[in-house]
């Protein structure tokens, strides 16, 4: 029901040019697009009981990009298989538009890191991101065809549209599985490590044409990952995690002028100021 | 672990007996940087194998002329009998009766037992409930079942069919079953999070990951198949192919058990390569992203 006024909203937002800083305007917002309140996992095993996050409080706006970073076990990967819905809270709730989710949410899409096994290899580059149209939050108006050439132009993927996704380089194959989630048309994008398994010259391309995509299409991101520099670079909030798992140890709006670049936002002071703090603060 | 752009080889991929097809490396010795003397390429070409075995026909040919014998036959007098039994309809008439109970069998067996492997591998009251009696029949010789198959069904289509498609059903059944319960754990999460219903998530995915794994039952049934159509045709048969060679046997007809066998032999090789030209087609994604880099 709820449904039913959201999507026009979200259309406008869609087609409004490229707002450089979206998040700047979200955080004000009474409702958040994310909540999580006062959530525990505990994985059981015969013996004993593991607890990997408890007392985690969190709530993410419409259009904000949140990095998640932690020591590793610190229940990161966790927290975002929970938001998509892939696993049960074990106490608490997770909200997504103001509703308990119980299950994937429909809003959300997810990019995994293992790329390889998440796209389809019988189907093509194109046939993939068709996949995801067809599959999608809020159907597509107007011709499949030109919005799959939308969503490969905007992660850079025109010229491999009939390709096999087992043709393609790892960062290539990592775009299109990003093209497909975006024909989808979410609200909401969760992005587990999904960048860990390219090299380094394909990671900073991928982090830019995310950004590009989130910039164009009006989404909010959660972004887990493990690498500082990449978190600081992405985001404009970025949350880290206690390492035990217990709740958060820091949530730090880093307020980093956008559009970001590769070069120039790395040699901001605020970015290395960041960067400084973050790192210790994993470290320690 | 794909950072590397040369291999092409997708991690975890199921490494199946993709690679017994034909597609084996042989014919892609043309573009190679370091080339063999030729007598080394010609060893390793298929034409050499067929050249060993025409070699042999010789062979036996010569040695059948200088011998002549009612045991056996030369080779001419086998090509000569089976061009004309061939065209003098018997033989023909038979191979078709053959064919055609073997490939409704092998139809049927095919749609019941992927349908059957994949829901007992995606539904567990299936799986609870089928496995038990399927495993005890399963090692069962099929030939054990006959008899009494013609008990109940008569020695007409419904046995033989019904005999083929048992034959069959247990190769694809194990397949399509392995194949749809090992569907990565990433590609279900997938259809999870892009919402497809329990249906699509099926048809959409599990089914076409599981194909190559489909493919390698249904092409070692369809060896089955052939056997067993022409088996029961000679336990129980009234036409065909196994109840041509019954006769001939009878009556002592060397050279035409000789034709019957080579019938029986050109018709497995035909359906093979019909088998493979089908599977190239459907499976081409799944040759692709398994072959080694060329």
């Amino acid at each position: 029901m709820a449904t039913s006024a959201a999507p026009p909203a979200a259309a406008t937002e869609r087609t409004a040019p490229a707002n450089p800083t979206p998040a700047n305007t979200a955080p004000a917002s009474s409702a958040p697009l994310l909540a999580v309140e006062d959530v525990a996992k505990t994985y059981r095993t015969r013996r004993r009981e593991v607890t990997a996050l408890r007392e985690l409080s969190l709530d993410i706006g419409a259009g904000e990009f949140v990095t998640v970073v932690g020591r590793s076990g610190c229940g990161k990967s966790t927290l975002l298989r929970l938001l998509s819905g892939l696993l049960p809270v074990s106490a608490g709730e997770i909200r997504v538009a103001g509703q308990r989710i119980d299950g994937p949410p429909r809003q959300a899409r997810c990019v995994f890191q293992d790329y390889a096994q998440s796209l389809l290899p019988w189907k093509t580059v194109a046939g993939n991101v068709r996949f995801g149209l067809r599959h999608a939050y809020e159907p597509a108006e107007g011709g499949h065809d030109e919005l799959v050439a939308h969503y490969l132009d905007l992660v850079g993927l025109g010229h491999a549209a009939d390709r096999y996704p087992w043709e393609l380089s790892g960062g290539m194959q990592q775009r299109a599985a990003i093209a497909r989630a975006l024909a989808a048309r979410p609200q909401l994008l969760l992005m587990d490590e999904a960048f860990s398994g390219v090299d380094a010259l394909s990671r900073a391309k991928l982090q830019d044409v995310l950004l590009h995509a989130w910039a164009e299409e009006g989404l909010t991101v959660v972004f887990v990952t493990h690498d500082i520099d990449e978190a600081v670079y992405l985001a404009d909030r970025v949350v880290v995690l206690h390492p035990e798992g217990h709740g958060l140890l820091a949530d730090v709006r880093t307020g980093l002028p956008r559009p970001r670049g590769q070069v120039v936002t790395r040699e901001l002071p605020e970015f290395l100021h960041h960067r400084r703090e973050l790192l210790h603060m994993v470290l320690d | 672990m794909t950072s590397n752009p040369t291999a092409t080889r997708t991690p975890g991929a199921v490494p199946l007996p993709a690679a017994l097809g034909p597609t084996s490396a042989t014919t892609s010795a043309t573009g190679t940087p370091r080339r063999r003397p030729w007598f080394l390429r010609a060893l390793r070409s298929r034409l050499f194998g067929w050249l060993v075995f025409a070699a042999a026909l010789l062979a036996w040919q010569r040695y059948a002329t200088a011998n002549p014998s009612p045991r056996y036959a030369t080779v001419s007098d086998v090509a000569v009998q089976w061009w004309d039994q061939i065209l003098g309809g018997r033989l023909l008439t038979a191979t078709l009766q053959t064919l055609r109970t073997m490939l409704i069998g092998y139809g049927l067996a095919a749609v019941l037992a992927v349908v059957i492997g994949v829901l007992m591998a995606r539904v567990r009251l299936v799986y609870v409930l089928l496995e038990p009696p399927l495993e005890l029949l399963r090692p069962m010789p099929i030939s054990a079942v006959i008899p009494l198959l013609i008990l109940y069904l008569g020695i007409d289509d419904a046995m033989k069919i019904s005999v083929v498609a048992v034959a069959a059903f247990f190769h694809i059944l194990l397949n399509a079953y392995s194949g749809a319960g090992s569907t990565h754990r990433t590609m279900m999460d997938t259809a999870r999070t892009f919402g497809l219903t329990w249906r699509q998530t099926m048809a959409e995915v599990v089914i076409p990951a599981a194909a190559p794994s489909i493919f390698v039952g249904l092409r070692s049934a369809l060896a089955a198949s052939l056997v067993i159509s022409v088996v029961v045709g000679m336990i129980a048969g009234n036409d065909g192919l196994g109840h041509l060679l019954m006769i001939q046997q009878q009556s002592f007809q060397v050279t035409d058990l000789i034709v019957g066998a080579v019938t029986i032999a050109l018709l497995g090789y035909a359906l093979n390569a019909a088998f493979l030209f089908v599977e190239r087609r459907v499976l081409h994604w799944h040759f692709g992203a398994t072959r080694t880099h060329d």
